[in-house]
């Protein structure tokens, strides 16, 4: 009987058990006493009678708010206590839960716009100050000071000398004067320009206006190339600018610009020039010339038709032009040129005139580089070659914002040119 | 054993027949919704049985009461979240043991059912002793169930307790494992040894 694993009795037997036990306790004169029955009751009544008035205010206000359930909360408890176990939802009312996930998506959320904010606030920040400034736009876009001596491009040192200029300008108007860059940056490029003039041919009569800038003159085009060639140099160390239209502009600019400073230079000389003095002859530094002097005079605006060196014409060409035809300028990029945007460029004549030189297959006219069904064919072999699949290039770096920025600067200086030869062509 | 329930509480009873005596379950949904005679029907069926099953276990008729009292007491409070997922007495048999369990680690830091388990017929004895069950203060046609009592007031503590969930809550063995916390087996090898031992005493009496 007393094995543990013995099998139950049987249902006959368990109900002897029980019903013997039953008959025991029903001879048991011990009850419980009628003062626990009073008391239970009556905090059930209690506890009823706030369930009832909870339930009809309930039916009363269709809809409970947030605030009224703190104030009756109580109802739907026990003994007027809110029980801890329960969350409370009046409390919790304006809070989310804390198992809720959405605070995942809103972190992330953040996070995204932070990263984001921080990448535009670099690529702002990054790059030389001349890149900044450019960036900033306004006063870098204005027109730099010229040399006062147009043709007859003088060396830094000798157009520092005083002695040419009837009264150098007040150093309040050049203070004043917007400064498009700082006076160390600027000076050194202002006097490569000056120095690398004179190797300019001079053929008047001659102007190679090019085709992106149809009806305009050739002085319009040398005051252009004169600027934007000082823009381009400013902006050289970071821009390796894609050969657009300005930039093929640019570079058909050197044939015409001699031949239009040759005659300016004849006939205004430097000293025509006293109210505004020219930055190159007067100023020691000639980054805080005035810019303002584009329409001083017809003689003065002449002046400043400086032909644009060649030095500066090849550096205005930014190196990321490598179309077929066009001469490719090598240049490897700055280490500053953190900012530069890899983008695309085209590939090298192929041997035959395809498209490009990355090709393994033999590529001409009569068969193509690359055809729309060929592609997986002609990439056999070579999975993910990287050149086929990307357009990105090492070394197809340019800085569009620079680009953007000469072109621009290239732009007013058009328009500027074109008041000015209008004025000396009416006077 | 049930007494039947009011005739006021069919009405408020949601789903409840008139002919059919309403569940415990239903009772206390209603009582949940504010129906206080529903509470009062299922408190003149269920009282007596929790009641014996405290008495028998703590052999004190006061304390029983008390006890008794504070498991009704947690009903009424926690009677608007009770969910009908299990038997209510159930429910109400498994606050009855919790509250035991209390007021033994409480009373009896050092003599609690557990550890009459491993001494049990000494306290069994001493409580028994203790207890206004004894067969000579009974009358001749008591003696038999006196003796049953008694014979019960000797289980050890574990036993007597699955064998008073059996026969006073009506409870399946599964039942009394999930009352008492403790696995399937053990309950029903706790139940097979009161039972056994309470079959003895019958046997001998008869």
């Amino acid at each position: 009987v007393n094995r543990p694993n013995a099998p139950l009795p049987r249902r006959e037997a368990t109900d002897e058990l029980v019903r013997r036990y039953h008959e025991a306790s029903a001879q048991d004169p011990a009850r419980p006493s009628p003062a626990l029955r009073e008391a239970v009751l009556a905090q059930a009544r209690a506890a009823a009678a706030r369930s009832a008035s909870t339930a009809e205010d309930a039916e009363s206000s269709p809809e409970k708010t947030p605030e009224w359930i703190a104030n009756n909360d109580h109802l739907t408890l026990g003994y007027g206590q809110k029980s801890s176990n329960i969350p409370n939802q009046a409390t919790n009312s304006g809070h989310h839960a804390a198992n809720d996930a959405s605070w995942r998506l809103r972190a992330v959320a953040s996070v995204a716009v932070l990263g984001l904010a921080t990448l535009l606030f670099l690529q702002f920040e990054r790059g030389t100050p001349d890149e900044r400034e450019l960036t900033s736009g306004g006063p870098a876009l204005a027109p730099p000071a010229l040399p006062s001596r147009p043709g007859k491009a003088e060396s830094a040192d000798t157009a520092s000398a005083p002695a040419p200029l009837p009264e150098p300008a007040p150093a309040s108007v050049l203070r004043n004067t917007p400064t498009p860059m700082g006076p160390g940056a600027a000076e050194p490029q202002r006097a490569r320009a000056v120095q690398a003039a004179p190797a300019a041919p001079a053929s008047p009569g001659k102007s190679a206006v090019p085709a992106t800038l149809p009806g305009e003159s050739g002085n319009v085009v040398a005051g252009v190339s004169k600027d934007a060639g000082s823009i381009a140099d400013r902006a050289a160390p970071s821009a390796t600018a894609d050969a657009g239209p300005t930039n093929r502009a640019l570079k058909a600019a050197p044939p015409a610009t001699a031949p239009i400073a040759e005659p300016a230079a004849a006939a205004a000389p430097a000293p025509a020039t006293p109210p505004t003095a020219s930055l190159g002859a007067a100023a020691p530094a000639p980054s805080t010339a005035p810019a303002r002097t584009l329409d001083a005079s017809p003689a003065e605006s002449r002046a400043r038709l400086v032909p644009m060196p060649a030095a500066a014409q090849e550096r205005a060409v930014t190196t990321g032009s490598r179309r077929s035809g066009d001469k490719r300028i090598a240049r490897q990029p700055a280490p500053a040129d953190r900012s530069a945007v890899r983008i695309a460029g085209s590939r090298a004549p192929g041997p035959e005139g395809g498209r490009g030189g990355e090709c393994n297959r033999p590529c001409g006219p009569d068969r193509p580089h690359r055809r729309p069904g060929q592609q997986r064919r002609h990439l056999q072999g070579r999975r993910f070659p990287g050149r086929h699949r990307s357009r990105l290039g090492r070394g197809d770096r340019v800085n569009l914002k620079g680009s953007f920025l000469v072109g621009q600067a290239v732009a007013r200086e058009m328009a500027a040119a074109g008041r000015i030869q209008r004025r000396a062509s009416s006077t | 054993v049930h007494p039947p329930a009011p005739a006021g509480a069919a009405g408020i009873i949601p789903k409840m027949d008139t002919e059919v005596a309403p569940t415990d379950e239903m009772l206390m949904q209603a009582f949940a919704a504010g129906d206080a005679r529903a509470f009062e029907t299922l408190y003149d069926r269920n009282l007596p049985a929790v009641w014996r099953y405290v008495l028998r276990s703590v052999h004190d008729a006061a304390l029983a009461d008390e006890l008794v009292q504070d498991v009704w007491f947690s009903i009424v409070r926690q009677a608007p979240r009770y969910q009908p997922r299990a038997r209510f007495r159930t429910w109400l048999f498994t606050l009855a043991h919790h509250r035991m369990v209390d007021h033994f680690r409480t009373h009896h830091p050092h003599a609690s059912l557990d550890a009459a388990t491993e001494d049990g017929a000494s306290l069994a004895d001493t409580l028994a002793a203790d207890s206004d069950f004894g067969p000579l203060r009974q009358l001749q046609s008591r003696e038999q169930a006196q003796a049953l009592l008694d014979a019960l007031a000797a289980l050890p503590a574990v036993q007597r307790e699955a064998f008073l969930l059996q026969a006073e809550g009506a409870l399946t063995v599964a039942d009394i494992a999930a009352t008492t916390g403790v696995p399937v087996e053990t309950a029903r090898s706790r139940l097979r040894y009161a039972r056994a031992t309470l079959r003895q005493t019958l046997e001998g009496l008869l």
